[in-house]
């Protein structure tokens, strides 16, 4: 199985009023796990429908290492898919399931059962024990192994993940995103992962895709957006972070800082501005919540709600209504300029 | 290839509008006509003065409300039994007796009706008549019951019962209401067709099997008065139309109220 | 504890077996008098099996027979598959689904009669010869209507996740629908197909309408010896057949169909 690189070039799609997607352009790499995260409604599937073929875009281009293939049907892209729903053929064993896009290939009896025992194999369904069984008598984890084995038996181009994982309860959800980033390095097929999810994006990505109202607020490594979000937006979606006015900072007032939860720091004392901090506010602990190696302290200041996360050992000297300073440092500060229209 | 499979209701429509709604237009021109008066009124306004066909529908409508009634109460407590009563292992053979009739012939069924009083020494007339009816039209009010019935939680049943309803309360509170769109559909279908019925009233009525139908019957093929017919056939069409209309406005609000 | 000897249960049952008797004693009575030897109706006065003899060797009713079943089998036929295509292309056109309900459903709610008469003035006008066709016709136009209400009820239930699924793993239009639309809507097409083919099997009205001199159906056959005369032992035998094959129907519809409505839910209160 070999994966081709994913181009769109300026795709946009609207549905009567509603715009889906506004002049997206995006390259997904070979053989890589690429995720696009956003909030539900803001076009993933329409993303992902337009790279499968059963979107039409009203602009733009589709290149599957470097081919044209806009105009071409979805039956001829050779494109994996998954959905959240599963979509299982409920009258078809998991056998005959997963050999679906062979036998429309009209490909050999003797050939699709070796494929059909080999992806089997990767997503760790036993043959004999479940090849012949119904979709109704799988657990939810089985379902999801039958859904991408099903998806990979055609050794697809590309594979496309549509929030598959976003019906599963926690524990199996992070035994199937372990699962799945090995089947797919061993697969090396071409990944679009879709989630409004950021800890599965978070745990997955090779590359990430922040997306909002139809457009690619950003893109890149997910390390990159998490420590230089290039929006108010993304830093809230992926990750968690205090915001304030710029002026905290000593910045004009038209921008805004933001400090991630982790980099935030707390004194008793009241801290000197420089040397490393460039502001601080008073405030009070209003709450502690215990997070195994981490406490997360909420606190009330005078620019609103503040959280910090602190390590166990230095969390022990700060208590529910102690009066403290919280300290803006100067590494991990990141500033959002206004951009229009409310957003920063 | 979409556009195509667009078009795929083409047949099924070009059927209906020659063979259905072509026809129909025909019968309601026939029904405005008068021969040399030309276009008038005039056939409907016979019917609804003549004081013989107002009996007849009002006879008709007799028959039809005691069907519906008769069929109703006879098979509520079977649609009840069936989905929340009979034991599991008993059930689909319940099923397949009860709607066993609704596959013999209508016809038959009124037949075997007509050979079942001779013994009995009963005799044809009114009550023969009702009980014909029924016979025949309790499969279609079983099966939207049974339908219906299927889709009430039956742990919504059992909290009413925990909360200490008795029978007739959680009858009339919880059962009736959850299953009202059904007992709706079922009361008019067999309204329905009990109303414009003739084979029945024809087979068991004796003399006293005189209906609207058979009225409708008589003008085309005994008195061969083509417009007066086609103006009864368009009355009874409208009336029906209507009756669906507005029990589908009902089903729909009944619906609502339930999800909300 | 017996649960099933409560008072109330007692009630139960002892209703449901008045119902079946009330729907069967008329139909076991009708049976009964097909093997009675008397031509009367009045007593059983000895086991026969002379007017099954009878039915076999009687042409009229042969005839009938025939044309019952080749009417009833190509009107469910052709209904069930305009229905489909109907039903098929409001899935992929939904905002057809209004009006195409609005043209189908009528059929379904105006009183035969009125449907029957309009034809056969219809058939007058154009000057169709009043027969086979013409019997035909104004059944299918009824059951095209019930096998779209039939087929689109269930055609919705279906994902439409499942195509494109297919889609994606190289499945064309045609594929798709053989493969997945076809076989998922089964029990749709089963129920669809038998209630088209017996309502044509044992329409009544309709037919007497529409049909010209010398071509009978059954159901005309037993109006007239029905009616005109009294029953008849020849009528229960053939009766008693045409039940029977009713049954055969019945049993293997309840199975495929009507169990299916209620048992996705737990049952006993
Ligand atoms: N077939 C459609 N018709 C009309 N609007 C649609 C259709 N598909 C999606 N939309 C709209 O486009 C927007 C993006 O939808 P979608 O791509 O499904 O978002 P997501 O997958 O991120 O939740 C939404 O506002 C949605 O309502
Ligand atoms: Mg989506």
């Amino acid at each position: 199985m070999k994966g081709v690189e994913v181009r769109l070039e300026n795709i946009s799609k609207r549905y009567g009023n509603t715009v889906a997607l506004k002049d997206v352009s995006l390259s997904v790499p070979r053989g890589s796990l690429f995720t696009v995260l956003g909030p539900s409604g803001c076009g993933k599937s329409t993303l992902l429908g337009i790279v499968a073929g059963f979107v039409e875009p009203d602009k733009g281009r589709v290149f599957f290492e470097g081919v044209d293939v806009t105009s071409l049907p979805p039956q001829k892209r050779n494109v994996g898919m998954v959905f959240q729903d599963l979509a299982l053929f409920p009258h078809m064993s998991v056998f005959e399931n997963i050999a679906f896009g062979l036998r429309v290939r009209g490909e050999p009896e003797q050939t699709i059962r070796e494929k059909v025992k080999r992806v089997m194999e990767l997503v760790r369904l036993d043959f004999q024990e479940y090849a012949g069984r119904m979709p109704h008598q799988l657990s939810g984890g089985q379902q999801q192994r039958v859904a991408l084995a099903r998806a990979l038996a055609i050794e697809p181009r590309v594979l496309l993940l549509d929030e598959p994982l976003s019906h599963v309860d926690y524990s199996v959800k992070v035994l199937l995103l372990e699962e799945l980033k090995r089947i797919q390095r061993e697969a090396k097929v071409t990944t679009l992962y879709v989630t409004h999810d950021q800890s599965e994006a978070m745990y997955l990505a090779d590359y990430l895709a922040v997306m909002n109202y139809g457009t690619l607020e950003q893109v890149g490594r997910p390390e990159e957006i998490y420590d230089r979000p290039v929006s108010e937006f993304v830093a809230r979606f992926f990750g968690d972070i205090n915001i304030f006015p710029g002026e905290v900072a000593g910045l004009e007032a038209s921008s805004k800082i933001g400090v991630r939860l982790e980099r935030t720091m707390l004194s008793k004392k009241e801290p000197h501005v420089g040397n490393g901090v460039v502001g601080y506010m008073r405030g009070r602990v209003v709450e502690k919540i215990f997070q195994g190696p981490h406490v997360l302290l909420k606190l009330e200041t005078d620019y609103g709600s503040v959280k910090a996360l602190l390590p166990r050992s230095e969390s022990s000297i700060y208590n529910v209504g102690d009066r403290v300073f919280v300290l803006v440092p100067r590494s991990g500060l990141i500033v959002f300029r206004y951009r229009g229209s409310g957003r920063y | 290839m979409k556009k195509g499979v667009r078009a795929y209701f083409v047949p099924a429509v070009v059927f209906l509008a020659v063979f259905f709604y072509l026809p129909f237009a025909i019968l309601l021109l026939y029904s405005l006509t008068v021969p040399e008066e030309g276009f008038t009124l005039a056939n409907y306004i016979d019917i609804f003065t003549s004081r013989f066909y107002l009996q007849v529908m009002g006879y008709s409508l007799l028959i039809a409300v005691l069907t519906t009634f008769f069929t109703l109460a006879m098979a509520y407590p079977v649609a009840y039994y069936i989905v929340f009563k009979a034991p599991q292992s008993v059930k689909p053979v319940i099923i397949t007796l009860m709607i066993a009739p609704f596959w013999i012939d209508f016809l038959l069924r009124a037949y075997s009706i007509k050979v079942l009083i001779e013994p009995l020494g009963m005799r044809e007339g009114f009550a023969t008549l009702v009980y014909g009816m029924v016979y025949d039209f309790f499969p279609f009010m079983l099966l939207p019951l049974y339908a219906g019935m299927s889709s009430v939680p039956p742990s919504l049943l059992l909290s009413a019962r925990v909360h200490g309803a008795g029978g007739l309360h959680i009858l009339s509170r919880v059962l009736i209401p959850l299953t009202s769109s059904s007992i709706l559909a079922g009361s008019l279908l067999v309204f329905l067709m009990s109303f414009t019925e003739f084979v029945i009233p024809a087979l068991l009525g004796g003399v006293e099997g005189y209906t609207i139908g058979y009225a409708v019957y008589d003008l085309f093929f005994k008195y061969r008065d083509i417009y007066r017919g086609s103006a009864l056939s368009i009355i009874l069409s409208l009336g029906a139309l209507l009756g669906a209309i507005m029990l589908s406005r009902r089903v729909k609000v009944v619906q609502k109220m339930l999800s909300e | 504890m017996c649960r099933r000897c409560s008072p109330s249960n007692l009630i139960w049952h002892s209703y449901i077996l008045a119902v079946l008797v009330f729907l069967y004693a008329p139909i076991a009575v009708l049976i009964l008098f097909s093997f009675n030897e008397s031509k009367y109706m009045t007593h059983f006065t000895g086991f026969t099996l002379e007017w099954y003899a009878r039915l076999v060797e009687n042409l009229r009713i042969l005839k009938a027979l025939e044309n019952s079943v080749s009417i009833a089998l190509v009107s469910a036929v052709v209904s069930t598959l305009l229905g489909l295509l109907a039903a098929y292309s409001i899935r992929k056109a939904p905002y057809l689904s209004l009006k195409l309900d609005t043209l189908m459903v009528p059929p379904i709610v105006i009183p035969e009669v009125a449907e029957a008469v309009s034809l056969m003035m219809f058939f007058y006008m154009v000057g169709a010869e009043y027969g086979w066709l013409t019997v035909f016709i104004g059944h299918t136009a009824f059951n095209i209507s019930y096998a779209y209400v039939t087929i689109k009820g269930q055609i919705h239930s279906i994902s439409p996740n499942l195509e494109k699924i297919a889609q994606s793993l190289g499945a064309g239009p045609f594929a798709v629908f053989r493969r997945i639309i076809i076989p998922l809507l089964t029990p749709a097409l089963t129920a669809s197909f038998l209630v088209t083919f017996i309502t044509s099997f044992s329409d009544f009205v309709k037919t007497v309408f529409t049909t010209g001199p010398g071509f009978e159906t059954l159901p005309l056959y037993v109006w007239r010896v029905a009616v005109r005369g009294r029953a008849t032992p020849e009528l229960n035998a053939l009766a008693t057949l045409m039940i029977l094959a009713s049954l055969v129907i019945s049993i293997y519809y309840t199975r495929k169909i009507i169990t299916r409505l209620g048992e996705s839910l737990p049952k006993q209160v």
